[in-house]
């Protein structure tokens, strides 16, 4: 079997105090992975940080947010020739030591993502009432959507093969944003594994979520989802970048 | 009904709204393109204010009682395109733009790898963001 380059993808947004730790986390824990932070547009020092810490670093202009981070991460990952590209969130909130986990089932089962889930089994992981009311119900209509039982559906801690990478990094203009992302990606016929995983408190630094956006989300989430399903399936795009 | 005093101060203002989106284009404030949209939307309204036969029938087939009504109806009604339209273009241009930044930063770093080959690539990263603060 060939070897397999992977890429693990750090999107990160005003996050030196806790980059730097999470760079050289993953490092330890997965020396056979490469090492990307996206500074999202941030004000201090995250860049800096990162390099210091042996990280590849793309720095974006200004602010795109999360989820257009990440995707640089896949862009880069497409134009590299990596095989499986991994999230991991830059506040070290998820568990490198789990990497492998995550990398196993594309690998040798020929899955195309693996998303990492918080509630598959309990591992004592809190969650505030009304969010985990809110995640309840983005799971039920995700798994109602796709056919298949998914649990937690904003998690970040993913793994994506190929297919998956290309999809990300070639339709610029498509939302993949958590769940929808999950459900246009199962639509193009790309096969979805979720695992558990255990996701620590927060180090330090704050939520990315507001309350305005708490607010605002469920909506969000159902228009792009409706947007996907009235929209013409995306096919996965062949060739090289 | 629409007197010839209404008639003359809608056909004013047409006139002067029609100057101004001419003398846009000519100081290339505003492109060709956009203007036509423009120009489209006030000779429009010149037509339904001068042609009162016109504007008599349509106010009678929309079934509207007076025919100011329907002026204002197609007023809006063309602001609201006109709106569309800008929104689609925000749309577009967001999407461009994501794209830009994403390339911007992908060559940036590109860069960086090509000038730090040798060298140490974290003392160029240094470097490169205190001279930008300096800036700032």
């Amino acid at each position: 079997m060939k070897p397999c380059r992977i890429l693990v993808v750090i999107p990160a947004y005003n996050e030196s105090s806790n980059v730097g730790r999470v760079v050289q986390e993953v490092k330890r824990e997965a020396p056979y992975v490469d090492v990307l932070v996206v500074d999202d547009g941030s004000t201090d020092n995250t860049a800096a940080a990162a390099l210091a810490a042996g990280s590849l670093v793309v720095k974006l202009p200004f602010n795109l947010g999360m989820f257009e981070a990440v995707r640089t991460g896949f862009v880069y990952a497409d134009r590299n020739g990596y095989d499986i590209t991994i999230q991991v969130d830059a506040d070290g909130q998820h568990v490198p030591a789990e990497i492998g986990a995550l990398v196993d089932p594309v690998i040798k089962e020929g899955f195309d993502v693996v998303v990492g889930s918080r509630y598959l089994e309990s591992r004592g992981y809190r969650t505030p009432f009304f969010r985990k009311v809110g995640i309840r119900f983005f799971a039920w209509l995700t798994s109602a959507v796709l056919g298949q039982r998914i649990t937690d559906t904003t998690c970040g801690f993913r793994s994506y093969g190929r297919r998956a990478i290309r999809m990300f990094a070639r339709y610029d203009s498509a939302e993949f944003k958590d769940s929808v992302g999950l459900v246009i990606l199962g639509r193009a016929g790309l096969k979805i594994k979720e695992i558990p995983v255990t996701v620590r408190e927060r180090a330090g630094g704050r939520s990315t979520i507001s309350t305005i956006k708490a607010f605002i989300y469920p909506f969000d989430f159902v228009l792009s989802l409706v947007a996907v399903l009235v929209r013409k399936k995306l096919t996965v795009p062949g060739g090289e970048a | 009904m629409i007197t010839p005093r209404v008639e003359r101060f809608a056909i004013a203002i047409s006139i002067i709204l029609i100057l101004i989106v001419l003398d846009m284009v000519r100081r290339r404030k505003l492109r060709e393109r956009y203007s036509l949209i423009w120009l489209f939307v006030v000779v429009a309204m010149t037509v339904l204010v001068a042609w009162e036969r016109l504007l008599l029938s349509i106010t009678s087939l929309i079934g509207a009682t007076n025919p100011s009504s329907t002026l204002f109806l197609f007023g809006i009604l063309f602001a609201l395109v006109i709106l569309l339209h800008l929104s689609n273009k925000v749309s577009d241009f967001s999407t461009q733009l994501r794209i830009l930044a994403k390339e911007v930063a992908m060559l940036n770093a590109q860069l960086l790898q090509v000038r730090g080959a040798g060298s140490n690539p974290v003392e160029g990263q240094g470097k490169r963001q205190r001279s930008e603060e300096g800036q700032g």
